[in-house]
């Protein structure tokens, strides 16, 4: 800063005030907007904040807003969640062209905190037989249903699947009553068919399912399938014991209770269950139909396992079809006018959409895997992983939309 | 209020006179009712004399929560948005619902307008015996034309009561809106780093809340600093951290970091509620329904994030009925387990002929038999087990065979059917005797999943005769 006589800046401060228009202080300069200062005798000066307010009390006054910086907090989490493969390839022991990977989670989902090593996964569902469907999901399988291996290849080949849900509903003693050695025949040829790993799923009957799924198992030797479902009502052990001897992974499935999911993975533990052959499925409540549970239980689970609690580390997959359960999915547009008086828009819009926020809410929540049944469904939802997972390039400038939509 | 307040820390701040003005006997009792947010600091009259001033400013402060409230609108259709405690609705709860908004524009035709406006303003739906609606109307300036944009908020103003969003981020065509909205404290969008000072005399001269927005978070804190060092007032800003329909991730990070910055931090800039803009998925979407499609589902993650308020574009029903009804669920207070009303309910088209199931009024087992039934014409009765499932309520005497019996008879059963037979969950067949012995029914134990039900009734009916 250059030294001047003090009456002599104030005399040229002085006259220059009356011409004044306005002000802009940056940093320590004082820009005085039409002030020609050179016209005064080429003066060049720089003036300090302290000089600027004995001049400007008022203005310096109001413009020394101090900003407080902001830290944002970062989370280091004590744990990581188990993983858990699905499918094996060749060199180990199986014949799947790819196998997934659940799990290895070390933060919520998509947080700031940092990248989870595996983006969750969609598997399709396929039943092998003529499973009752809202007409909305079955015209896109009417050429497939009751085909499974047909239905399976479709998935894969027309839809991309990465994995596929093969349901054995007809070994449902109440229905077709198909016995676990044929059942185990479809799994062999699902299996000869696609090479993608596989989900084998029973058909609820607790008394059945064990036998059931036990006979799969040893179709699918080596493959390292995942087994649907282990749970705490019906013979468990069977299970365990077919998945240890035949090279697969058991779904622990409970019913939206903490406590109970951690039960059933304990006693799977203790059985001798490795822990990487553990996934969760604590229940899927659909869009409406008490969702919020689901939601929170698996936000508990999923925040607990990351904490370190050993008996909920591991990965979660949830059961999105049961979205289809909700009359706001499949029931046909005329209906609800009729009904209940209002528009509800066509399903083959809302059906999907309803499947997409049960399966959405769950990966918000800490999901790793969904079992969805509509391709459009299935669709978005990959895509919407993609953009959560900031594999999409980002849109410049959103901001334009108060002008340009 | 951060959350480990308590009763005590709130009774040590009032008078303590016990004088039961307030409705409340006690000032320990009144504690509570502040802490349950069930009653206003004002609701004392003690508290508002003049030597408690201080008092009374504090004890607002203690108890204002780390996300601030803000109220867009006035009058009856006025919402509050914000006004948070916890990041995880499981640690408490969610509070004020995401507020959904959808959009007009100020270039739309005249009558293609108005018919959008009472569009969003007579949408309702009622689900689970709640009614389900739009919060608001936000009004774009395409034209950025002061004029233009006058008249069109003019016209909305005219055909709704519904609180209003003014979108520009020219201070002049916010103004122009202005002059038009006496009294109706319109939600401003957007101050940003360049126009922040206009904004805020804005928001300042006409008493409404304003959007920050911006995607830098330093950027966030130094507007918001300013403008309430200028005289913004803390009940009158609303966060955007603009919504990048592609990537969400960037969305969600800054989602997430504003909402630590609030709640876990209280960090003063930020302790705002936070606005999302799924429209920005029109941007760059060419084809209708799958814009629609696309913006419907980017808001579901933000919802699930606990975002505050939300702008759409779309105006079909098939994508905004799911966040409508996912607000509804996660906005359930996890506190109080939802429940239905004890009555007899009918499924489908019931006649004297149909089956009578029993369940629990836990909204989650109820609406999942009733799902279940769906395609059955029967009736159901939600036994009032104080919201607990079947299993719990049983064990914990809250489902008796004496609740039953008296519904029987309370309900009409008897003028309803000619038979003479109710089906019990299979996890309440301890009650079955007990019931036939005091009622003269029959009872058949069902399932204990009521997946099963149509199986069982497949097998079981019509009753037998005996």
């Amino acid at each position: 800063m250059k030294l001047y006589d003090k009456d002599k800046i104030k005399k040229v401060l002085q006259e220059a005030l009356e011409s004044i228009q306005s002000i802009d202080l940056e940093e320590d300069e004082i820009v005085l907007e039409g002030v020609d200062l050179e016209a005064k005798g080429d003066l060049e000066f720089e003036i300090s904040q302290k000089a600027v307010s004995q001049v400007f009390p008022q203005i310096t006054e109001a413009e020394e807003v101090e900003i407080e910086e902001y830290e944002p907090v970062i989370k280091e989490m004590d744990n990581q969640i188990q993983e858990v493969k699905i499918g094996a390839t060749s060199s180990e022991g199986g014949t799947r062209k790819e196998t997934v990977t659940l799990g290895g989670e070390k933060y919520l989902p998509f947080y700031p905190d940092g990248d989870n090593p595996h983006n969750p996964v969609v598997t399709f569902d396929t039943f092998d037989r003529e499973e009752p469907l809202p007409s909305v999901i079955s015209k896109h399988y009417e050429d497939v249903i009751g085909r499974p291996s047909e239905w399976a290849k479709k998935s894969v080949d027309e839809y991309g699947a990465k994995m596929v849900t093969l349901h054995l509903t007809s070994t449902d003693p109440k229905g077709e009553d198909t016995s676990p050695k044929e059942a185990a025949k479809t799994v062999e040829e699902v299996l000869e068919v696609v090479d993608v790993p596989l989900v084998i799923g029973g058909s609820g009957n607790p008394d059945k399912d064990p036998k059931v799924l036990e006979a799969a198992a040893e179709a699918a030797e080596g493959e390292r399938c995942l087994l649907a479902s282990a749970t705490l009502d019906l013979d468990w052990k069977t299970i365990a014991d077919a998945a240890l001897e035949y090279n697969h992974n058991v779904l622990a499935w409970t019913t939206i209770d903490i406590n109970l999911q951690k039960e059933l993975n304990r006693r799977l533990m203790n059985y001798g269950v490795d822990r990487d052959r553990i996934v969760m499925d604590p229940t899927t409540a659909g869009l409406g139909y008490g969702i919020e549970y689901s939601f929170s239980v698996l936000q508990r689970i999923r925040i607990s396992g990351l904490k370190g609690d050993e008996e909920l580390d591991f990965p979660i997959s949830n059961g999105v079809t049961n979205a289809w359960g909700a009359r706001e999915a499949w029931m046909g547009a005329e209906i609800p006018k009729e009904k209940y008086g209002e528009d509800w828009g066509p399903r083959e819009f809302r059906g999907p959409l309803w499947e997409v926020f049960t399966g959405l809410t769950m990966i918000m929540a800490g999901s790793d895997m969904l079992m969805a049944l509509h391709p459009r469904a299935v669709m978005v939802l990959k895509e919407m992983v993609k953009r959560l997972s900031g594999e999409m390039d980002e849109l410049p400038y959103p901001q334009k939309w108060v002008t340009s939509v | 209020m951060p959350m480990d307040i308590g009763p005590m820390d709130v009774y040590r701040m009032l008078p303590g006179d016990n004088c039961g003005e307030c409705g409340v006997k006690t000032c320990m009792g009144f504690a509570t009712e502040l802490i349950e947010r069930r009653a206003e600091v004002d609701d004392c009259p003690l508290m508002k004399e003049p030597e408690n001033e201080k008092q009374r400013t504090d004890l607002i402060e203690l108890l204002t929560p780390p996300v601030r409230p803000v109220k867009i609108g006035a009058g009856e259709k006025a919402f509050t948005i914000g006004g948070e405690e916890v990041m995880y609705r499981h640690e408490k709860t969610w509070f004020n619902q995401v507020a959904i908004l959808i959009d007009v524009d100020d270039e739309m035709d005249k009558d293609e307008l108005v018919e959008r406006v009472e569009w969003i303003t007579d949408y309702s739906r009622i689900k689970i015996g709640e009614t389900l609606s739009f919060d608001g109307i936000a009004v774009r300036s395409k034209s950025q034309d002061p004029s233009t944009f006058k008249e069109t908020v003019k016209l909305v103003d005219e055909n709704t009561d519904y609180p209003l969003v003014l979108c520009s981020y020219v201070p002049e065509v916010l103004k122009s809106g202005l002059e038009v909205l006496d009294g109706r404290r319109p939600l401003l969008y957007a101050a940003t780093l360049d126009n922040w000072e206009e904004v805020s005399e804005l928001a300042m001269e006409n008493n409404c809340p304003m959007v920050i927005s911006s995607d830098d978070i330093d950027e966030m804190v130094e507007v918001s600093t300013r403008a309430m060092a200028k005289g913004v007032e803390d009940d009158q800003i609303v966060l955007d951290p603009l919504t990048d329909p592609n990537d969400l991730r960037e969305t969600t990070n800054r989602l997430v970091k504003l909402r630590r910055a609030a709640i876990e931090d209280e960090f003063e800039p930020l302790r705002f509620p936070l606005l999302g803009i799924p429209a920005t998925a029109w941007i760059s979407e060419g084809n209708k329904n799958d814009a629609a499609f696309i913006e419907s589902t980017i808001s579901c993650s933000l919802i699930g994030n606990g975002i505050d308020a939300l702008i759409y574009h779309s105006d079909e029903i098939w994508s905004l009925m799911p966040p409508l009804v996912l607000r509804q669920d996660l906005y359930q207070d996890p506190r109080n387990p939802a429940s239905v009303d004890p009555k007899l309910n009918e499924v489908g088209d019931p006649d004297e002929n149909s089956p009578i199931l029993i369940t629990s009024n836990f909204a989650l087992t109820y609406y999942t038999v009733e799902g279940d039934c769906e395609g059955i014409d029967c009736y159901i009765y939600p036994v009032d087990t104080e919201g607990t499932s079947v299993t719990s309520a049983v064990a914990g005497d809250l489902m008796t065979s004496d609740k039953i019996v008296d519904a029987i008879e309370e309900e009409d059963f008897e003028g309803k059917v000619n038979h003479r037979t109710i089906i019990l969950p299979g996890n309440a067949a301890v009650l079955s005797g007990q019931i036939e012995v005091d009622s003269g029914w029959n009872v058949f134990v069902g399932p204990k999943d009521s997946s099963g039900i149509k199986d069982f009734l497949s097998d079981n009916w019509p009753p037998k005769e005996d």
